[in-house]
Parts: C-alpha cells; sequence; structure tokens
C-alpha cells in the first residue's frame, strides 16, 4: 500500500462528503426514484416478465382520447391562470386606487386554504344547468331559461383548476412584481406608456420566470389531481388521472395504469425541460 | 414639441400625511438650466416628481406652456425624466431603452432605429445599440437614460441627480458635456442637486430649497454672492460667522464670510482697516491643504477658519483680514442685510 492509486485516493478525499450527503441520496432513491423507475419499467413488462409494448398500445387506443382531453384542458386552464393571474397582481401593483387595491390584496388568496375536493365539489353544485350560476343568471334576467346549459364538462374543469390555482400563482407573481423596480415602471409611464402597456411591457417582461414558474407548479397539480374530473365530469373523455384509477380499482391493471403514467410524466419532463432551459439562460445572461 | 417655460403656482404636496412641498411658487423659462438646490430631504425629489406626474399636488398649479398639466396622469404630459437610479430597463437593449419612447409614439420601426443610432452617436457611444443594459459602466447608463429622454425631443428635461452615483472625475466631465447638450439643444432643463459646486457651475438659475419651501431664487453668482440667509449661506460655503462690532465697515448683526477670503497678515501691519474686518486671535491648528495653509484661530470666544500662504506656528498672535467685499451682513433675524 506503499503507491497510492490516484482515483483511488480521490475517492477517499470525497467519503465524508458522500457520506454527509448520503441520507439525503437515499431518501430521494428510496422514496422517489425507486418507485418512478419501478412504474416506467412496469409499463413495459408482460406478464411473463419479457419486454412488450403491448400495455403502452392498450393504453393509446383506449386512452389516446383521454391524453389529448388531458393536455387540452392542462393548456386551456394554464391559458386561463396567466390571463387571470397577471390581471390580479398587474392591478395589485399598478392600481390607482388604493381602497380597491386593499380589497383584492385581501380576497385573492382565500381559494389557497379550500382542498380540491371541496373545490370539485362547489363547481358541481354550482356550474351544473340547474345549478347556482344559472339560476342566478335567470332570476336576474340576463339569461333565457330555455338557453341553460351545463358547464359540467371541460370547460367546468378548466374554470375549477383556475379557480384553485391562480391564487397561488397570483401569490408569486404579485410578490415578483412588487421587487421589480419601481422606477422603471416609472419610467416608462413618464416616457408615455398607459398602465395596460407598461403591465406588458416592462413588469411581465421582468418577471416571467416566476410566471413560468407558477405554471409549471400547476401543471403538474393539473395532472395530478383526481378529486376534480371525479367531480366535475361524468362521461368520456375525462382526464388521465380519473382513467388511471378507474384501470387500477376496476380491473387491477397496474400495467396499463403505468403506461398511461409514462404519459403524463412526458408532458411534466417537457414542461421541466422548458423550465430548467429558461432559468440557464437567465443565469447566463445575468453573469455577464 | 418646442420648448417651453414651467411655472408652479402655490404647490403644495402631501405624502403620506406629511406635508413635503409648501406653496412652492416658481417659474422657469423656455430654454433655461435651472437647477433645485438643496440639503437631502429638502423636497427636491418630491417637486421633480410632482412636475412629471408622480406625486399629486395638494393644492396649486403646474402649467407648461400655456396649458396646465397638473391633472393629467403622467404619461400624458410630456416632461422626460432622468430618474437618479437611471431606471433603464433592464429586459432590453440599449437601442431597445432608446426605442421603446418612440415605440409608444406610433414612430415606424426604420425611423425609430435611425433616430436611436442618431441619439448614440450624440452621446458619444456609437455601435453601443445591441448591448445588454447590464454591461455598461455607471457613466454610459447615465449618458443611455439621458438619450432616452431626449429622444422624444421632450419639452422640458427634468434630471434627478443625474451625476451623484458616478465617480468625481466621470462627475466632472459629464458636467460640461451636459451643460454644453443643454445649450445645443436648447431644451428647458430642471436638474435637482444636493452639490453645490455642480449647480454653481451648471445653471443659469439656482432655486435654493429648504424643508419643503424656496428660500431663494437668484443667478448662481448673486446666490454665491448674496445668500439670503445665514442658513443658506452655510450651506454655499460661508464657513465664518462672527458678531459684527462698532469699527467694522459694515454695520450687521453678524457677519459672514468664506475662509478662502480670510487672509492672514502681520500684526504689524494693521493698516487695512477701514475696508476690510479686521480680527485678531491664536492659532489653533495649522493644516497644509496643497498650494497653502487651512487654519484655526481663537479671536475672543470666536473661532475663525483661514487660509495663509505660509505656515504659521500654533500658539503665535495673528491678524486675520477680510475685505469689505466679500463680506455678507445679516440683521438679528439672521436674514441678508441690503446693502
Ligand atoms: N412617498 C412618500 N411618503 C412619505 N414621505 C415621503 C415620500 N417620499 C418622500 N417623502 C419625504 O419627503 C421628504 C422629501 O423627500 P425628497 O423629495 O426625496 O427629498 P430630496 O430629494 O430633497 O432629498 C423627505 O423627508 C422624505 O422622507
Ligand atoms: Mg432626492
Amino acid at each position: 500500500m506503499t503507491i497510492a492509486d490516484p482515483s483511488a485516493r480521490d475517492w477517499r478525499g470525497m467519503l465524508p462528503g458522500l457520506m454527509l450527503i448520503a441520507p439525503a441520496l437515499l431518501a430521494i432513491a428510496l422514496l422517489y426514484v425507486v418507485p418512478l423507475a419501478r412504474s416506467v419499467v412496469f409499463a413495459f413488462v408482460d406478464a411473463e416478465g419479457g419486454f412488450t409494448t403491448a400495455h403502452l398500445r392498450t393504453a393509446i387506443e383506449l386512452y389516446g382520447r383521454d391524453v389529448i382531453f388531458t393536455v387540452m384542458v392542462a393548456l386551456a386552464s394554464l391559458a386561463l391562470i396567466s390571463v387571470t393571474s397577471i390581471a390580479i397582481a398587474g392591478y395589485l401593483t399598478l392600481g390607482a386606487t388604493p381602497w380597491a387595491v386593499t380589497a383584492l390584496r385581501w380576497l385573492y388568496r382565500w381559494p389557497l386554504f379550500i382542498p380540491f375536493i371541496v373545490a370539485g365539489q362547489t363547481a358541481r353544485s354550482f356550474l351544473a344547468r340547474n345549478g347556482l350560476m344559472n339560476s342566478l343568471l335567470i332570476d336576474s334576467g340576463l339569461m333565457d331559461p330555455a338557453l341553460a346549459q351545463s358547464l359540467l364538462d371541460w370547460r367546468g374543469l378548466v374554470l375549477t383548476f383556475a379557480w384553485k390555482q391562480v391564487p397561488f400563482v397570483t401569490l408569486l407573481l404579485a410578490g415578483a412584481m412588487a421587487s421589480v423596480d419601481r422606477s422603471t415602471i416609472e419610467a416608462a409611464r413618464n416616457m408615455g406608456a398607459g398602465r395596460l402597456r407598461c403591465l406588458i411591457e416592462i413588469v411581465l417582461p421582468q418577471v416571467r420566470g416566476t410566471l413560468l414558474v407558477g405554471l409549471i407548479l400547476s401543471l403538474v397539480t393539473i395532472m395530478s389531481v383526481l378529486s376534480v374530473p371525479m367531480m366535475v365530469i361524468a362521461g368520456n373523455p375525462t382526464m388521465m388521472t380519473s382513467m388511471m384509477a378507474h384501470r387500477v380499482t376496476y380491473y387491477g391493471d397496474y400495467a396499463v395504469a403505468n403506461a398511461l403514467g409514462l404519459f403524463s410524466y412526458l408532458i411534466t419532463a417537457v414542461a421541466a425541460y422548458v423550465y430548467l432551459r429558461m432559468t440557464l439562460t437567465q443565469h447566463n445572461e445575468g453573469g455577464r | 414639441m418646442g420648448v417651453e417655460a414651467l411655472e408652479l403656482q402655490g404647490l403644495s404636496i402631501r405624502l403620506g400625511g406629511a406635508q413635503i412641498l409648501h406653496d412652492v411658487s416658481l417659474s422657469v423659462p423656455a430654454g433655461s438650466f435651472t437647477c433645485l438646490l438643496g440639503p437631502s430631504g429638502c423636497g427636491k425629489t418630491t417637486l421633480l416628481r410632482s412636475i412629471a406626474g408622480f406625486a399629486p399636488p395638494a393644492s396649486g398649479d403646474i402649467r407648461l406652456g400655456a396649458r396646465s398639466i397638473a391633472g393629467l396622469p403622467p404619461e400624458k404630459r410630456g416632461t422626460a425624466m432622468v430618474f437618479q437610479s437611471y431606471a433603464l430597463w433592464p429586459h432590453m437593449t440599449v437601442a431597445g431603452n432608446l426605442t421603446y419612447p418612440l415605440k409608444l409614439r406610433g414612430i415606424a420601426r426604420a425611423e425609430r432605429e435611425e433616430r436611436a443610432e442618431q441619439m448614440l452617436e450624440l452621446l458619444g457611444l456609437p455601435g453601443y445599440g445591441a448591448r445588454k443594459v447590464g454591461s455598461l459602466s455607471g457613466g454610459q447608463r447615465q449618458r443611455i437614460a439621458l438619450g432616452r429622454a431626449l429622444i422624444i425631443d421632450p419639452p422640458i428635461l427634468l434630471l434627478d441627480e443625474p451625476l451623484s452615483n458616478l465617480d468625481a472625475a466621470i462627475r466632472r466631465n459629464l458636467r460640461g458635456e451636459l451643460r454644453r447638450l443643454q445649450q445645443r439643444l436648447g431644451i428647458t432643463t430642471i436638474m435637482v442637486t444636493h452639490d453645490q459646486e455642480e449647480a454653481l457651475a451648471m445653471a443659469d438659475t439656482i432655486v435654493l430649497m429648504r424643508a419643503g419651501q424656496v428660500v431663494q431664487v437668484a443667478s448662481p453668482q448673486d446666490l454665491y454672492a448674496r445668500p439670503a440667509d445665514l442658513d443658506a449661506g452655510r450651506f454655499l460655503g460661508v464657513d465664518n460667522v462672527v458678531a459684527a462690532r462698532p469699527d467694522d465697515p459694515v454695520a450687521a448683526a453678524t457677519l459672514g464670510f468664506r475662509s478662502m477670503d480670510a487672509r492672514i497678515r502681520d500684526t504689524a501691519l494693521e493698516e487695512a482697516k477701514g475696508n476690510a474686518l479686521v480680527r485678531h486671535g491664536t492659532v489653533l491648528d495649522c493644516a497644509y491643504t496643497g498650494g497653502g495653509y487651512h487654519l484655526q484661530l481663537e479671536s475672543g470666544a470666536e473661532v475663525i477658519s483661514a487660509v495663509s500662504g505660509v505656515p504659521v506656528a500654533p500658539g503665535s498672535q495673528v491678524c486675520v483680514a477680510v475685505p469689505t467685499a466679500s463680506l455678507m451682513a445679516f440683521g438679528t433675524d439672521q436674514r441678508l442685510l441690503p446693502n
């Protein structure tokens, strides 16, 4: 043991560090990586233990429409969430009526504290054909009773997801907007930009990273919530979560459920990639 | 837009429950360079912001040319302000910062880009258009902020301590540059500063402010030679204030003068009496200041600062003389006496 191998020495140098992070690594491996890998692997394993794409094909055949539906609902929800939270956060930042700003600041947060299952149930009784919304519209004479229709389809999902996620994204966004250098806003107004242009052309570009984070976290939430589609939507197509639960509870078919899960991973992985790329570009620009 | 005059009439401003400006009236002639001078916290920035529309007046009027602008939102006023922090838009390039005000005015892209090029030329930064704002030095940012304000050809230019964030050397350069640019463009300019030297060097008219009020409006020469009261004098470098005596050449309660006007004489030579203020004293301290010596001397109960060409040993008895022309006479109310 007189001539030490350089690579072995490197390893020995790293050992204390490795031991320090070992518990964290172990927890991540056991709690996240292993189950994830297992579910991915099981999507490709047949009854005899061999490789197969049969589950994937079944999933696409039976649930292809649901996958597309899920993507469309998620995109529509994200669009509605962005527009609404930009509007609210923008008003909180640039609003000229102090009492309205204060009122809004207190009001916008409360859906944060309502669980998804309650939101789903509320949406169900609010958006149905003879639900609260239609009753209000008809009673106030704003709508002809014959025109009343149920919104308990993709629209109900989009509205419920947005209702639940807007406060969260607004919270992030309003915080980021509040820390934008105020004089950059004043400079734009001084140069002739109205409030709306200020919001879109000066404030928003400075907080777009935060908006993206909010939207990606919302996407992951939308992809994983089971209670809302179960409550709001009766028929087909529906969200993938609903279908995965169906597959597992009624058929005990984990393989196809895992294959469906694969699509969820893919969708969120795309979002994660976009996010990482963007933060890296911003980081590089900041470093320059 | 042409160059326009600005008129403030009885302007009062309250912010967060406190009265910041008290009944400020001021008229700024078209094409002039006016400095708002005063100690920190006296309300200079607030006054400038109220002209730009960021501090609503509690009472009074602001008129630009023939029209009142006090009721207009900032984006309708057409004033161009350069912020103390420059407030460049970090998500845009240098050219983006310069062209955005033109875009807001609906000017076509080709013309916008051409005018940005010309402006960069004028600012001495040709070829900087594609740069990120974050990659500029302080002085360069300052110029871009100025260019962004000038590019819209505004009727009035408002500058909030534009040079205070820069190194002394760059500051002195930019001072002259800014003044020449203003004279070349003939644009009505109001500049805020707390630096009396800067105000004296640049302004046509200086507006001296204190605690939210205008104390004096005068040309740099007048302000320097005849400050309105003792506090104004102190702010403008009058560092000696002595009680007047009957045999002094000017009748007053107190007399003020700057130490550079107070010269040490030999005690023997006392022919100066009659056209100079003369005091005897003991030298407390003598410090070399480059080119001369700065003395502190004790004369009775008063301490006087003076300058001398030669060193004087502490403890020696000297005589200090100040020519009558350099004396400022203040009354018992501390206001300058008419002469
Ligand atoms: N938004 C505000 N609310 C309350 N007080 C303010 C506000 N802005 C400035 N002030 C106060 O007004 C006074 C004048 O401020 P400012 O105009 O910035 O002074 P200066 O520019 O002369 O240093 C200061 O005492 C400051 O604390
Ligand atoms: Mg200030």
